[in-house]
């Protein structure tokens, strides 16, 4: 089993025309390529794929403390409110016996993002140390969290259209709180390094020591 | 491997680009943020500090806050009871502004809604909860654990002012927050008071607010303000009330005499508590006072401790006590008087010894303490200082030892006395107190009376009536009635004005009877003439009398029921406003009838 890369091509995304990688050019993965038929741009591989992915997951692990130390938002009712974190909004939720709620909120808010992040760490480790273990598995991780990762923006969806519509003054109102925005910058920084995130970095690895598979 | 012949394939594009790559901006920002809000964590992070409190009456973990000037600046973190499970212990946080703040006399309470006689306070926490409030108090040393207080401080650190204890012998109405009062003004506050063991006086401790401080100096008088003050005395009567909210809940007021010199105060002071103005403004500190014995031949009955002791009416001292003393060489008691006379009446400067020498120089002129009757209502004596040129000046002001029955053990110097004059005035009371006790019984005959008993169960059948309609109407509705009703209304309105009718008619026959029988009476009269003019004019007058009552009687009668008079014309201004009360309640009725809910939402 070979790469088209291995073979000096290139294939476009977009019309799937395979094209040849120029000749002459010192970094190819840096070079403004386009194809050939659509003109749309294409690469080979994306561009400073590892490091783009590690300063955005790098960010987003640093987030991850506040987004979850820090109250998300206040809900006043009758003058009277205080700050809720995540945490704290799904064990009130579990208190008050709304389980499905809880657990909704607990896998899309707390579960999901952390999975994200620690098997877009994994893959990134398996790349820096060229492991051969499982590509194909590697892959499908790799497509769930690019698939599951837009869904954690729920909990901010939630919070905005809370913000927006219950703004009654003293009887009941919703304010969002600093952890709302590091919340959502989390989710929007997994969501770009799953985006730069080049899946065929794994299969390089494995050309210089081609596995069974 | 299949080999692909790649020669076929364009070659793709290459624009050159050299771009240094800013990704690497997003996770230092992220890790500048991070790093400002563990900073911003750990800067506003506060100290803990344990408060105690004998319950925990709405304070909840995690979020009662504490407040100091309705401002946030801590929150309760944790709730848990003493060991011994006598108190609740509270941990809480102060926000780093006022931990910088706290002393060791800050203080902790719980504010709740509070309804007293001076007011209501903490409402606000009726929909908010309770909360603690702080009085941080001067800045010190703070305290790892805190006494709460079970009641709001009254006085807060930053209400300056001055601590004063004053000396009473019964606490009275007054009670902590009982206002304290100068010239009227509200200045300050009983913050406290307590049994002192050794002698069973009580001590007051209050607090005058700055500026009003200053005006108490070291010969200010206090005085209990509590209730109403009554004063009858040969001068007339005279009542002095301090305030409605002193009456309610007692109140201490002060003042300051400006004719006598005094010192600025330092230190906490104690002060006497006197039981009311008047004591207070006559009674002088001990050491202003003289003390002499009078030893009276004359019945001391209306004389009591406190009674007055005057010099051509000016007010010089004051009756300290009356004991029984038995005589040395017989067994005879005699009545000794203790009287206090005020220095300053006596020395323009107010010193002892020129007072003393002012004194005997009078005795010796013939000064004398003579009983006087003060009052022929209530029988009241005092004493009265004359000069009496006559009197040989044998007894100066001398000490002497006496043997008092009672325990007391003083012994001041005799002031010579002389007998009462004997007055036309001096008889007894008793004959007005009777005139006034005959008058009272009328009094209270005529309120026991059966006419008054009758009205008073006429009254009490008309307003059972007015009820029984009342509920008539509610019961049944008001539409479908109404008209029975009205009519019926209007019936009564008939009967009554036929029933003035009937009593006009009889009032007329009245008329004609009294007629018929002055008549019969002038003619008795004539036959009767031989029995004397004298008799004869008395029984005119008396029948013209009767025959002007009777006149009158038919007058006021016309006037009470005629068709045109006050009560017709308010019972049908009465009918008019209970019938429209109906319409009223029947439109009501209708339109709850339609919308139930307009009761709470209006229409």
């Amino acid at each position: 089993m070979s790469t088209a890369r291995q073979h000096g091509l290139i294939a476009c995304h977009f019309c799937d025309t395979l094209s040849q990688l120029p000749e002459g050019v010192n970094d190819i993965d840096d070079a403004d390529l386009h194809c050939p038929c659509c003109q749309s741009a294409i690469q080979s591989r994306i561009s400073k794929s590892l490091s783009k992915t590690w300063a955005l997951l790098i960010a987003a692990v640093i987030l991850y403390i506040p987004a979850n130390t820090l109250p998300i938002m206040t809900v006043t009712l009758w003058g009277d409110g205080q700050p809720d974190t995540i945490m704290s909004g799904v064990i009130h939720l579990m208190d008050g016996g709304m389980w499905p709620l809880a657990l909704l909120i607990f896998i899309a808010s707390i579960f999901i993002p952390m999975l994200k992040l620690i098997i877009l760490i994994g893959l990134m480790l398996s790349i820096h140390f060229k492991s051969n273990w499982k590509p194909r598995d590697r892959t499908v991780l790799y497509r769930i969290t690019e698939f599951v990762g837009r869904w954690s923006m729920v909990d901010v969806f939630v919070i905005g259209i809370l913000v927006m519509l219950v703004q009654f003054g003293n009887t009941a109102s919703v304010t969002p709180d600093i952890g709302a925005l590091s919340f959502a910058s989390v989710v929007i920084l997994t969501m770009f390094s799953a985006h730069t995130f080049d899946p065929r970095l794994i299969w390089d690895n494995l050309t210089s020591e081609p596995s069974s598979n | 491997m299949t080999e692909l012949n790649t020669s076929t394939y364009p070659s793709a594009l290459v624009n050159p680009k050299s771009r240094f790559s800013l990704i690497w901006i997003i996770p230092i920002t992220a890790a500048l943020i991070g790093g400002w809000l563990t900073y911003k964590y750990y800067s506003e992070r506060g100290t803990f500090i344990t408060i105690i409190f004998d319950n925990a009456a709405g304070i909840e973990k995690n979020k009662t806050p504490i407040r100091y000037k309705d401002v946030q600046v801590g929150k309760v973190k944790k709730l848990s009871l003493t060991s011994d499970l006598k108190k609740v212990k509270i941990t809480a946080e102060i926000y780093p502004d006022m931990a910088e703040n706290l002393g060791n006399n800050t203080r902790f309470w719980v504010v709740s809604p509070r309804i007293t006689l001076q007011g209501i306070s903490g409402i606000e926490t009726l929909l908010s909860g309770v909360h603690i409030g702080i009085d941080p108090g001067v800045k010190s040393t703070p305290l790892e654990s805190y006494q709460g207080l079970s009641q709001p401080p009254l006085i807060t650190a930053d209400q300056k002012g001055t601590r004063i204890a004053l000396k009473t012998e019964t606490l009275g109405s007054l009670d902590i927050g009982s206002p304290i009062y100068y010239r009227k003004v509200n200045v300050g506050e009983v913050t406290s008071y307590k049994l002192n063991p050794l002698d069973g006086s009580i001590n007051v401790f209050i607090y005058v607010y700055e500026p009003f401080d200053k005006k108490i100096r070291s010969n200010t008088r206090f005085w209990n303000a509590s209730g109403i003050e009554l004063n009858l005395n040969a001068a007339g009567a005279s009542v002095r009330v301090e305030s409605l909210t002193s009456l309610l809940i007692g109140g201490i007021a002060f003042e300051t005499p400006s004719n006598e010199r005094g010192y600025e105060l330092n230190g906490e002071t104690t002060f006497l508590l006197y039981n009311s103005y008047k004591l207070a403004k006559d009674d002088t500190q001990r050491n202003n006072k003289l003390f002499y014995i009078m030893y009276f031949k004359d019945s001391l009955h209306g004389l009591s401790e406190d009674s007055l002791i005057e010099y051509n009416g000016v007010q010089v001292g004051k009756v300290e006590s009356i004991q029984l003393e038995r005589n040395q060489s017989n067994t005879a008691i005699n009545t000794v008087v203790k009287v206090s006379l005020r220095i300053d009446k006596f020395s323009k400067n107010g010193e002892k010894e020129d007072a003393i020498k002012t004194l005997q120089h009078l005795v010796k002129e013939g000064f004398q303490a003579r009983l006087t009757t003060d009052s022929l209502v209530t029988g009241s004596q005092y004493i009265s200082l004359v000069i009496n040129k006559d009197a040989k000046p044998t007894s100066t002001p001398k000490q002497t030892s006496v043997t008092p029955l009672s325990s007391s053990k003083d012994s001041h110097p005799i002031f010579p006395t002389t007998t009462a004059q004997v007055s036309l005035l001096s008889f007894d009371a008793t004959e007005i107190t009777q005139e006034l006790n005959k008058a009272i019984s009328s009094v209270t005959a005529l309120i026991n009376s059966d006419d008054i008993k009758k009205t008073l169960a006429g009254l009490a059948d008309t307003s059972e009536s007015i009820s029984k309609i009342t509920s008539t109407l509610d019961q049944e509705g008001f539409s479908s009635d109404l008209v029975d009703t009205l009519a019926a209304a209007n019936k009564t309105i008939k009967d009554i004005s036929l029933l003035i009718r009937d009593t006009r008619k009889t009032m007329t026959s009245i008329t004609q009877s009294t007629n018929i029988l002055q008549k019969d009476a002038s003619h008795t009269m004539k036959t009767f003439n031989n029995l004397g003019n004298k008799l004869q004019r008395d029984v005119n007058k008396t029948l013209g009398s009767i025959d002007r009552t009777s006149l009158t009687l038919d007058k006021g009668l016309k006037a009470t029921l005629s068709e045109d008079s006050a009560l017709q014309y308010r019972l049908q201004q009465l009918m008019n406003d209970l019938s429209k009360a109906a319409r009223s309640f029947s439109v009501l009725a209708d339109t709850i009838q339609r919308k139930p809910n307009s009761i709470l939402l209006g229409k």
